[in-house]
């Protein structure tokens, strides 16, 4: 599948785990800052979310010991991690 | 005359054993985790946990049978008293909703039917009940439902009420069994320990979740002496705080909890100290950072027993206070500190002592509402989620479940006007819900078990306290937050607890309210009970309210009197019961320019009506036909008096189906 795809399929399921309802995944860039203040603002408990989504959709768990915060950096982390995973 | 609390007895079942003696093992550094065996988890089952040895439960939940069996072990120490002054307060996360689960899978997976008594387990407030029968308690029975820091809070009522003289005995209950809900949604916020937890060690990595019921028999001084029952020993403070900080995570610097730690110690000191102690990073952290406040150089010897029999929620303040006793015992200290740390932000903490402090009694004065706030709508005609705090971004309310965002609004409007001159720390919120946010519940169980996913947002709405939490957040509420459930007087359960607090002088104002949703269970709840369900409502109702003086601004009404308490069997008993009384508030009939009714069901639709006999027609409101059948009703019978325009005295009569009734006088000024 194409990258550009692919990011924009992720963005979708960001959106919809994190009930971000309000936001159209264009206004998502590849690059934001998924945490910080001036990005979406997530918190400790959306990264958790996001733990969930990855599996489900994606069959790629996090290790405690991994560092989620930074695989969740910004959709483009996100996506090298799940490639990296072989999925 | 002293109406300081005393302990006469205890029970307590959990992991370790029963009573004393299983305190006794904890303190010894025996410990009792296992394997999970009692809850399903997909992902967990290779974890620690602490489960009781439950002999065969019968008809009741896991969570019922152990506490009927902490109850059995305390019961000799209750002394004879009237059944009217002989109450009973309730602390638990969860209840019965092992059994729900059960249920609810086969439902799910097996297609099996549902059976509705199961559901019945789901009300936590029905635990509560059976131990109020079985204690022959006459006099309030509530059940607080604020996460971990449920069975203190539940204490904190109970020395209250025995200083205002609203009871003279207290059965104080805490209890927590092992659950999916409870094993997967920590294990979804990445709580919980590979092995066994670490309390304070600094490569601690998590909990390790445990089940448990305590009970404690409380009086007064007084009444013990009176009654010559042995004193186990004296609480000689108790005060309960919130973080307002956030719905899962700690404030880091403990400054709240250090807070309720310092009221309880007031001046003295403490050598022994029954900490929260889970074994989180966060919770730790802070409750570290809390006694460096509080103690500084010489802090206390610190137990914690979440690595012997694990975490056990609600139950673990009982858990904690029933350790601290035997300690003393054991090493001859005079006095220990205990504390609970809870969802939502909540702190409560305890002392316990050795010596007698004298305490004169705590008048309750007339609660003043200053503002009043409803947000609702009916079946058939649901307000659409979105159009409920339009003013707040998509982004920033994208967490809160409806009747969260209902409960906002009913509190903003209720703030409004309010020109409050007290400091946050000195306001509270305590709200009454029937059912809490089920459909939080039901959405994290339908998506574990259909889909193996735990979800951590749902998890955390789950808890009964999220709408009252999300209040103290938003407004920066941090004297205690409290959830009352006790069905159709879940409102006037919450206004005792808030009033509770502003008479023994720890708080000066509280968000009071109720409320309750509409989901797919509340339906089938009533459809039980041969109730047509296309007339129930959703509703949060909101009133802002405490001492004369709170507010800059005029108050609208004032409310002098509530009582909750068990009605009789027959509505001409308990009618007689009114009229007496109305004559105690130095009321006649006549003095009432409305009388609001309330029933759960149709066997108390009697008792409703008994009561309206003795008014002309024009004077008795029943606002279910208005407004819809809801757990939390009642909250709004104010504010239908209010909006009446005009001034005058009225009274609020609920019938609960749990056979509690409570009687509200008040007065727009």
């Amino acid at each position: 599948m194409d990258r550009e795809k692919f990011l924009s399929e992720l963005k979708g399921n960001i959106v919809g785990a994190l009930n971000l309802g309000g936001i159209s995944t264009d206004e998502i860039g590849d690059d934001s800052k998924l945490f910080a203040e001036d990005g979406l603002g997530l918190d400790s408990v959306d990264a958790l979310e996001l733990v969930v989504m990855l599996e489900s959709k994606y069959g790629v768990s996090i290790d405690r010991s991994d560092d989620a915060k930074s695989i969740f950096d910004s959709p483009n982390t996100i996506a090298d991690y799940i490639i990296s995973k072989g999925k | 005359m002293s109406l300081t609390p005393a302990i006469l007895s205890v029970g307590m079942v959990s992991c370790a054993g029963r009573g004393l003696e299983s305190a006794g093992a904890i303190l010894d550094g025996r410990r009792f985790l296992s394997k999970l065996s009692v809850a399903e988890s997909r992902k967990h089952s290779e974890k620690l946990v602490g489960e009781a040895k439950i002999s065969k439960c019968g008809k009741l939940s896991r969570c019922a049978a152990m506490l009927m069996s902490a109850l059995e072990d305390a019961f000799d120490g209750i002394p004879k008293c009237d059944p009217k002054m002989l109450s009973l307060w309730f602390g638990t996360s969860i209840g019965g909703i092992w059994e729900t689960e059960n249920m609810l899978e086969k439902k799910f997976l097996e297609g099996g039917k549902e059976n509705p008594e199961i559901l019945k387990s789901y009300e936590c407030s029905t635990i509560a009940e059976l131990a109020a029968k079985k204690i022959g308690s006459m006099g309030e029975c509530a059940t607080y439902s604020t996460a971990c820091s449920s069975s203190s809070l539940a204490l904190a009522r109970a020395c209250s009420a025995i200083e205002t003289g609203e009871c003279e005995v207290a059965v104080v209950c805490g209890a927590d069994a092992l659950s999916r809900i409870t094993v997967n949604g920590f294990g979804s916020l990445l709580l919980l320990s590979e092995g066994v937890s670490k309390p304070f060690a600094e490569d601690r990595d998590g909990i390790n979740l445990g089940e448990a019921a305590g009970v404690a028999v409380i009086s007064s001084e007084d009444f013990a002496l009176k009654r010559g029952a042995e004193i186990m020993a004296y609480i000689s403070g108790w005060s309960s705080t919130c973080d307002a900080y956030h719905p899962t995570a700690p404030r880091p610097d403990g400054e709240d909890l250090a807070r309720a730690m310092s009221e309880c110690l007031s001046g003295a000191q403490t050598k022994l100290y029954l900490a929260h102690g889970t074994g989180t990073i966060g919770n730790d952290a802070a409750e570290l950072a809390a006694i460096s406040r509080v103690f500084g150089g010489e802090k206390p010897r610190t137990i914690s027993v979440k690595d012997k029999i694990g975490h056990t929620l609600g139950a673990s303040g009982i858990v904690n206070m029933i350790v601290a006793l035997e300690e003393m015992k054991r090493s001859g200290e005079s006095s220990a500190l205990f504390s609970s740390i809870g969802f939502g932000g909540n702190n409560s903490c305890a002392l316990l002592s050795s010596s007698p402090s004298k305490t004169a009694p705590k008048k309750i004065e007339p609660l003043y509402i200053y503002g009043a706030g409803l947000s609702h709508s009916e079946a058939g005609n649901l307000r659409d989620e979105s159009d409920i705090l339009k003013e707040v971004p998509p982004l920033k309310k994208r967490k809160w479940a409806k009747l969260q965002k209902m409960a906002l609004e009913a509190a903003n409007s209720a703030l409004e006007n309010a020109e409050i001159s007290a400091p946050p720390t000195r306001i509270g919120v305590c709200l009454g819900t029937g059912l809490g946010m089920v459909s939080e519940t039901a959405k994290f169980l339908e998506s574990y078990i259909l889909k193996g996913e735990a979800l951590p947002t749902a998890f955390t709405n789950s808890v009964h306290n999220a709408c009252s939490s999300l209040l103290s957040q938003q407004k920066g509420f941090r004297a205690l937050n409290g959830a009352a459930t006790a069905k159709e007087v879940s409102f006037e359960a919450a206004l005792k607890e808030a009033w509770g607090e502003i008479a023994t002088n720890r708080a000066d104002a509280f968000l009071i309210g109720g409320a309750d949703e509409i989901s797919p269970y509340a339906e089938r709840f009533l459809k039980k009970r041969g109730e047509s369900t296309s007339d129930i409502s959703e509703l949060a109702c909101v009133y802002f309210a405490g001492k004369f003086g709170v507010c800059l601004s005029k108050p609208l009404a004032k409310i002098t009197s509530c009582s909750l308490a068990r009605s009789e069997r027959n509505p001409k008993d308990e009618q007689k019961i009114f009229e007496k009384f109305l004559l105690s508030e130095n009321l006649s009939l006549p003095s009432l320019k409305k009388i609001f009714l309330f029933f759960g069901g149709e066997r108390k639709r009697k008792f409703a009506d008994s009561i309206a006999s003795l008014f002309p027609p024009e004077n008795v409101d029943y606002p279910q036909s208005r407004l819809g059948k809801n757990y939390s009703l009642s909250a709004t019978a104010i504010r239908e008096a209010i909006e009446m325009g005009g001034r005058g005295i009225f009274a609020s009569c609920s019938f609960a189906s749990s056979g509690m009734r409570s009687y509200t006088i008040f007065e727009i000024l």
